[in-house]
């Protein structure tokens, strides 16, 4: 682990089910499955290995059931892992520590001030009965901000970044386009000015148009504010506007990392190969 | 003599297919040479004989599959690019390395403008700084300004590729990577583009290029690597 | 046990084996302030929602040695609590008062005496609604893991949207408070007058909901912090220049009542609500006409 490492993931596992002395051979990108035929055991992520550094952006690539969304449930703390650690070194802040070791109370509290998630379904990030100013104070005064005028202040700030139109602050969600909820889930996540951003196939439900409008969003906030990302997608064009490492999953196996241009021209792995000769 | 930034030596790519029942290619077959600072090098040869490949070996788009290339670098002094960790390459793209491909491919609604200052909005430029510098590019190229806001995409061939060099260039890297930085272009154009990579040449920018357009590049280029 | 085959029931109705339960699960409460702990609320000659919660405590941890006090509203003479006092007194045949000094226990629905309670006092409260989550979090699974880590996010957003809605914390009843810097509490049985009341207190409360089968309590010198913004500081129901027509009180909560007048067709006049302490100001002529 080097020192500007904000992140660093090590031997990482989830399993659904009881395990048995077959597993390992029947399961994994080789035998193509993540189901054990014998036991029924899903393994959603094994022996995951990966650092993320301060600033940079990290995609994870897959397909549907490759255990991305699973690895970056673990990251946000909001899916128990069996094993592993996932070493967190603030920046400026003195030793890392592990996440996984951390109580509920206080990784929930991580997860409040130091973390931000942007979902696929607006539904699973945003309250649908509070207003849309409430939704992205919801953070602020999670991180005990106890004061209205402030919150408003740092809102306006947020809701200006994200081109959020101002008028519509106090609306209720459900009253909002797709990707105008997207907005207001990026302006929620970055509220409380986390060090981390996890973005969970955050345009797949977008149409073209609004999904590049987003994109650029996220790109020019992580310009500006320098966050460091952890971007899940099935979508290869996604991945290479955004990330600058590619992390390739299959059958809860991480079978390839490398640069996103080397990933995308010189992939190495049978799978990737595949994967990449069948991006439109 | 000036000295040197870049040495590759014995470099070797293969690809191996595996969905084409795992055969492998070998574009470059140990290729060696230097470049000194400020030099332009020229690698030309049919389409098919590894230009391109060596190139993206350099940028590390190939993971090449043996061999050095030595880069002597401000940040890291000197670097093998082959072996070298992916932050390190990610920080010497973002700082001394420019690459430009033969094709533009941005996110689309994007304008011109933010496109051709992508590499200063990454590099934490402030955005007005930045926009200044873009502008300035934009004339150069002969991009009108009613095109400024508009998205590349709908640029023509020719524009696009103007786009694609300006973004290369903007940065001012110390190594510049240009994958057939004429294809495409009217005479006028190459005119431009010759006088753009003369003039990054006497900043201080060290420039391979690959191509086989030996006419436009020819003359403004210090050395020539041919390939079979 | 205490049976006596004069009384055609048990002392205090119940069963000894309720009331044991019963006092099993004060004990929980008081141990843990502010944390609703489940009870087997039973079937009483009253109907649910009349203060059944309340009153099993009340027969619960009442001993002949008692004297009691009922109120409704802060009122003594209130419909309910006639009806409880009279239960209560004659399954047990304690002494009653209306005098809030000289109660031991007291019964109360939906106010705290005006006069500072003591040490050997305590103030049972009849409880509506029990779980103050009940507003963000209609899941009674969910609100319960929400407390059980402190996971009140969602409540303080209510609280914001109420201030940015309504521009103030419009509130009126069902304020909610932390207990002893852990758990969040719905204060439904008490207007806001009453919550800075609860906060380090002399006595003892404690709290039962009957249609909901909860119970708990705030133990003496246990604090009582409403929830509030910096910019937006809880406020109770006092406004300047209040005032009760009967003693001239400027400071007491207030009930209104509509005044049949013979002229004018009458007109709405305050007083206290705490009629015993109203009535204790005009008997000792601290009366400013």
């Amino acid at each position: 682990m080097t020192t500007t490492s904000l992140l660093h993931v090590a031997d990482l596992h989830k399993r659904y089910g009881p395990g048995c002395a077959a597993c390992a051979e029947l399961t994994g990108p080789s035998q193509g499955r993540s189901q054990c035929p014998r036991c029924g055991t899903v393994y959603a992520c094994v022996a995951a290995n990966f650092s993320l550094q301060t600033g940079e952006v990290l995609g994870i690539v897959g397909e549907s059931g490759s255990g991305k969304s699973t690895l970056l449930q673990m990251v946000n703390l909001s899916i128990a892992a069996d094993q592993g650690q996932i070493w967190y070194h603030e920046p400026g802040g003195s030793a890392p520590v592990d996440l996984l070791r951390m109580d509920a109370y206080a990784a929930r509290r991580f997860r409040n001030d130091r973390l931000g998630i942007v979902h696929q379904r607006p539904e699973l990030g945003l309250n649908m009965h509070f207003s849309v100013g409430g939704n992205v104070a919801e953070k602020l005064l999670l991180a005990e901000w106890r004061h209205v005028g402030r919150i408003r202040g740092r809102t306006s700030e947020l809701k200006l970044q994200t081109e959020l139109p101002p008028e519509r602050i106090d609306d209720e969600p459900y009253t909002f386009s797709g990707g105008m909820l997207q907005r207001v889930q990026i302006a929620k996540a970055l509220a409380s000015r986390p060090s981390l951003l996890l973005l969970d196939e955050v345009t797949s439900g977008l149409d073209l148009s609004v999904q590049a409008r987003v994109l650029d969003l996220i790109r020019r906030i992580q310009w500006e504010e320098q966050i460091t990302m952890l971007l899940v997608s099935h979508d290869l064009g996604v991945i290479r506007q955004l990330a600058r490492r590619t992390i390739v999953m299959k059958n809860g196996h991480i079978i390839e990392a490398g640069l996103t241009d080397q990933i995308m021209e010189d992939p190495q792995h049978p799978y990737t190969q595949l994967l990449v000769s069948s991006a439109l | 003599m000036n000295t040197t930034l870049l040495e590759v030596e014995d470099v070797t790519k293969t690809f191996i297919l595996h969905l084409i029942d795992g055969r492998s290619i070998t574009p470059v077959q140990a290729v060696s040479f230097r470049v000194a600072i400020q030099d332009h090098l020229l690698i030309y040869g049919r389409s098919g004989s590894g230009k391109t490949s060596i190139l993206k070996c350099i940028y590390r788009s190939y993971l090449a599959s043996g061999g050095q290339i030595w880069f002597s670098s401000e940040c890291y002094g000197r670097i093998d690019l082959v072996t070298a960790n992916e932050s390190s390459v990610l920080r010497l793209r973002e700082r001394e390395m420019g690459y430009c491909s033969q094709f533009l491919r941005v996110l689309p609604r994007v304008s011109a403008l933010d496109v051709i200052c992508e590499p200063l909005y990454r590099q934490g430029v402030a955005r007005e700084v930045a926009q200044e510098q873009g502008r300035q590019w934009l004339s150069d190229l002969g991009i009108r300004p009613h095109l400024w806001q508009a998205s590349p995409v709908t640029f023509s061939g020719g524009e696009q590729q103007r786009i694609n060099l300006g973004r290369a260039f903007i940065a001012a890297p110390r190594l510049l990577l240009l994958d057939e930085p004429t294809a495409s272009l009217d005479g006028a154009t190459k005119e431009i583009v010759v006088r753009m990579i003369r003039a990054a040449q006497a900043n201080g920018t060290t420039v391979i290029s690959v191509s086989h357009d030996l006419a436009a590049l020819g003359p403004c280029a210090n050395y020539q690597l041919a390939l079979a | 046990m205490q049976q006596n085959d004069d009384h055609l029931y048990t002392f205090g109705l119940l069963d000894e084996d309720a009331k044991r339960e019963i006092r099993r699960s004060l004990l929980k409460a008081v141990a843990i302030p502010g944390h609703q702990v489940p009870f087997a609320s039973r079937d009483l000659p009253i109907a649910r929602g009349w203060g059944t919660g309340g009153l099993q405590i009340t027969l619960a941890i009442i001993t002949p040695e008692d004297t009691l006090k009922v109120i409704d509203q802060g009122d003594d003479a209130g419909v309910n609590a006639v009806n409880l006092r009279r239960l209560i007194t004659q399954t047990t045949g304690v002494a009653t008062t209306v005098a809030t000094s000289e109660a031991s226990l007291i019964q109360t629905r939906h106010r705290i005496p005006e006069e500072p309670l003591r040490a050997d006092q305590i103030l049972v409260l009849q409880v509506p609604m029990v779980d103050p989550l009940r507003w963000v979090e209609p899941n009674l699974e969910r609100a319960t893991v929400m407390h059980g880590e402190a996971d009140y996010g969602r409540m303080w957003v209510y609280m914001y949207e109420s201030v940015v809605r309504a521009g103030d914390l419009r509130i009126a009843s069902q304020y909610p408070v932390m207990v002893n810097g852990r758990y969040m509490m719905d204060t439904t049985p008490i207007p806001r007058w009453d919550v800075p009341r609860l906060d380090m207190a002399e006595a003892l409360f404690l709290f039962g909901a009957g249609r909901e089968k909860r119970i708990y309590a705030v133990p003496p010198h246990t604090s009582v912090v409403p929830l509030q913004f910096e910019d937006y500081p809880f406020r109770t129901e006092y406004q300047a220049g209040q005032r009760c027509v009967r003693c001239g009180a400027e400071n007491t909560f207030l009930t209104s009542h509509f005044v049949a007048g013979p002229a004018d067709g009458g007109q709405w006049v305050t007083s206290c609500s705490d009629t015993n302490f109203c009535d204790q100001r005009l008997g000792a002529g601290e009366v400013q006409p």
